[in-house]
């Protein structure tokens, strides 16, 4: 049959992205015609449903704003041929069709999960926010409520769209497969974090964890909040700030403006190298002691995934959503308080104990054994059918 | 780990009202936004009646939004913030009434000329309608609500132009709500207006059509003359049934004294009519029984001879004050009777009583035999049914009562013993309901509007 694929384009590559190529592979080795019809985001224009919004009103809300022109893009696409739709990030689940099948990871998060977070670290006036986001909420309910059937990413996301749009909204679970690695062990000597640098992401807890411990580490990844976390780190280790004082707004619960002058200290034992290849972050993993993954109530546990796919334990915080469906403490890694102290008390164990992060490891590899290419594309196709039937909602 | 406080919301900025501003008209754009969609039948073939009158509902709804985004005439960089915000306001409202007004009504009036086949598309458009409006109702209340929490807590007004503004903001809150509740007035007339359309097109199709319940149900049964012998000796005479009418007085005491008359249909010897004319209640009856009717006349009451239904179709619009049918509607299929209720509905005066009289099905003995003893009764009704279709046809403040029991309950329970056992009490309790309960129920309702 003919399925088309709805997604907005942001001009960036991550890892979604990948699912969505994997999608779309699995589609068209099962005899589908696969099209893509992508909204790039940077060309709509500022006057969502006809209202103009100046650039000094759009810049109080640029989400707000840019999700409902968004949404009404993908409101207007004319979908008629496809046999059924699959819709990916948000808004693209407003595209109008009968049987779509919404390969679903997260909502607009600052408007739904991460309402009270936004609020928190300052991003947002309480006022306006609270307001604004129940405004967007009711506006996009019945877009939602239209969807035929939904594949959440994961446990975490599944239980996001319970909360949000009804105990018995049609989901089933998309684990997406592992990836491949090359099995070489290498010599379990650092603690690395591999995350990009954004709000919630929450990268400076590695950061203070390494300050508060002796095992060196690495972060790798680009990022909104590189300089502000890189600045962090130098004042750590100036000795303007102590590392065991720090609170959750001098964290990452704040703006991560980069600071008008840069620290200059340096700490050997926290290397933060921003973007790398491919080659060197597998060079990394094999080489970890352990991998952080610090993340605050993240979607899915793809970055996890791809640690215990190297043979790596991992660490993560007990409030790290879809992060912590892999990990069962004590076992493969532990699950630890969000805060730098306990994460690098966890990392302790491993250093003073190098071969319990190798059983870790493996314990953890096993542990994605399971997850296939082949487990993930009957979960991609019963969706379907799922879809299917359900269009009729 | 410490936890500092949360940072300090920061105060409301008037550049802050305005963003919501703009983010609730767009709500309301949005929410409109997908009727329209909806309002173009993607199935439907060219050409078609139906598709070409549903594009001309949905380029007539376009136009209106076309004619819309050309009011925005002042540029509004040219005025001061508080104007803005304010016209920002004023076309949040302007814009629903305009669309509600213009739009919906045109869109509408294309759609009620559709033949049989549209009649359909008409009801779901009306319900795509009621959700636009409800949804708008919703965001444009949530906005409001937000916004009034917000300016009457939010702001910290350390200085006094904060102050003014949010005096300011407080007065056009204020505004805003008396605004509001006009546009919920308007919007209940819009919607008894599709209700009336609806019923009309209805009615208009059934005299068309010319279904009547007479030729469909009950003249070959039994003449005239026989059927006024066979009341006479199952449903009691004149005296015993006007007595039993007596009690039904309390559901229309409220005509005493009005000018609208009441409109009995079937009303048979005219007992009814009688009861209400010893009440001080304008009256009159019709029924197709002529033997009955010369009985009627001949007590000097006003009945005439004619096919209720019929009739009913032909009275003014607004114009009665009560319909009262007695032991009428089991006589009638159910697509008459639809066609009575929505009849009944556009004659009705707003406020106007609807009361109806039949055999309660729910009484076993009723349901199981009696029923079944006039040779004229097509079906049973249900009362849960009636009231259902009381409310779909556009009336209000349905009430089921229960009369007629075979055994008074105070007759039924006298000397009789409490039951301790609970079981053997529900059973008991369930069998008196049954065998000797209520054997007619009466539906009273209202056409809304009225008084309030």
């Amino acid at each position: 049959m003919r399925i088309t694929i709805v997604k907005p384009d942001w001009g960036i590559r991550g890892g979604f992205e990948v699912v969505a190529d994997r999608v779309e592979q699995d589609l068209r080795g099962a005899g589908h015609i696969v099209d893509r019809l992508e909204v790039p985001v940077g060309a709509i224009p500022r006057t969502p449903f006809g209202v103009p919004v100046a650039d000094e009103v759009w810049t109080r809300a640029p989400e707000w704003f840019s999700h409902l022109a968004m949404l009404e893009a993908f409101r207007g696409l004319d979908v008629r041929g496809a046999d059924l739709v699959i819709s990916t990030q948000p808004p693209s689940y407003a595209v109008d069709h009968p049987r779509q099948l919404a390969l679903f990871y997260h909502h607009a998060r600052a408007f739904y999960d991460l309402e009270d977070v936004w609020i928190a670290a300052g991003r947002a006036p309480r006022a306006v926010h609270t307001a604004s986001a129940a405004l967007l909420r009711s506006t996009e309910a019945p877009d939602l409520a239209r969807v035929a059937h939904f594949l959440a990413g994961s446990r975490r996301v599944r239980e996001r769209l319970q909360d949000y749009q009804g105990a018995d909204v049609p989901v089933s679970l998309y684990e997406s497969a592992a990836p491949t690695v090359g099995v070489s062990a290498g010599d379990f000597a650092h603690v690395l974090t591999v995350s990009r640098h954004e709000f919630t992401k929450r990268t400076e807890l590695t950061v203070q964890a390494l300050s508060l411990g002796s095992t060196p580490g690495v972060l790798v990844g680009d990022g909104g909040r590189l300089p502000f976390v890189r600045d962090l780190s130098g004042r750590i280790a100036a000795g303007d700030v102590d590392p065991a004082s720090l609170t959750d707004q001098e964290l990452w619960l704040n703006l991560g403006m980069p600071p008008e002058r840069t620290s200059t200290g340096s700490s050997p034992r926290v290397r933060i190298l921003g973007r790398v290849g491919d080659d060197e972050v597998a060079t990394l993993y094999r080489d970890a002691l352990c991998v952080v993954a610090p993340a605050y109530d993240e979607d899915d546990g793809l970055t996890v995934l791809e640690a215990m796919a190297y043979g790596k334990p991992v660490i993560v915080c007990r409030d790290g959503g879809g992060l912590t469906a892999l990990v069962e403490d004590g076992v493969n890694g532990f699950v630890v308080e969000p805060d730098g102290a306990s994460i690098a008390a966890a990392v302790a164990r491993f250093a003073a104990d190098p071969a319990l992060a190798r059983t870790m490891g493996a314990a953890a590899r096993e542990r994605v054994a399971v997850r296939t290419p082949e487990h993930a594309r009957r979960q991609l196709l019963e969706a379907i059918e799922l879809a299917m039937a359900g269009g009729s909602r | 780990m410490k936890k500092s406080q949360e940072a300090s919301p920061a105060a409301m900025e008037p550049r802050d009202v305005e963003a919501l501003m703009t983010m609730a008209e767009i709500v309301l754009l949005a929410g409109g936004a997908v009727p329209t969609v909806r309002a173009e039948p993607h199935g439907a073939p060219a050409g078609s009646t139906l598709g070409v009158h549903a594009r001309m509902a949905h380029d007539t709804v376009q136009h209106a939004r076309y004619l819309l985004s050309q009011q925005q005439v002042l540029g509004p960089t040219r005025l001061s913030l508080p104007k803005r915000v304010l016209l920002r306001v004023s076309r949040l409202f302007t814009y629903r009434l305009v669309a509600a007004s213009q739009s919906l009504a045109d869109a509408i009036d294309h759609l009620v000329r559709v033949h049989d086949e549209a009649l359909d598309e008409v009801e779901r458009v009306g319900n795509s309608l009621r959700a636009q409006i409800a949804s708008v109702e919703i965001s444009a209340q949530d906005a409001i609500d937000s916004l009034a929490g917000r300016m009457l807590t939010g702001g910290t007004a350390d200085d006094g132009e904060l102050t003014t503004s949010r005096a300011a903001h407080e007065s056009r809150l204020a505004m805003l709500e008396g605004r509001l509740a006009e546009v919920e007035r308007e919007r209940a007339a819009d919607r008894a207006e599709i209700l009336r359309l609806r019923n009309r097109s209805s009615v208009e199709r059934g005299a068309q059509s010319g279904s009547t319940a007479p030729s469909e149900g009950t003249t070959p049964v039994l003449d005239d003359d026989t059927y006024t012998l066979f009341e006479r000796r199952f449903r009691g005479s004149r005296e015993e049934i006007r007595t039993r009418q007596l009690d039904s007085l309390r559901f229309v005491s409220s005509l005493a004294g009005t000018d609208r008359p009441l409109l009995d249909l079937g009303c048979g010897r005219g007992e009814w009519l009688d009861v209400l004319r010893s009440a001080d209640i304008p009256a009159y009856g019709v029924d197709s029984n002529s033997a009955m009717i010369a009985e009627a006349v001949d007590v000097g009451l006003d009945a005439r001879c004619e096919d209720a239904i019929s009739h009913l179709r032909s009275v003014p619009e607004n114009s009665l004050g009560g319909v009262s049918a007695f032991h009428f509607v089991e006589h009638i299929p159910v697509s008459v009777l639809t066609q009575v209720l929505q009849a009944a509905n556009l004659a009705l005066a707003p406020g106007g009583v609807l009361m109806l009289e039949t055999p309660n099905p729910t009484n076993l003995v009723v349901g199981a035999a009696s029923f079944y003893l006039d040779p004229t009764h097509l079906r049973p009704v249900h009362p849960d049914f009636l009231s259902f279709l009381a409310e779909a046809c556009g009336f209000e403040d349905v009430e089921v009562h229960y009369i007629h029991p075979v055994i008074e309950p105070d007759v039924l329970h006298e000397g009789a013993a409490p039951i301790a056992d609970k079981r053997m009490a529900r059973v008991v309790e369930s069998s008196e309901w049954a065998l000797f309960g209520a054997q007619d129920y009466v539906v009273v309702a209202r056409k809304a509007g009225g008084q309030e």
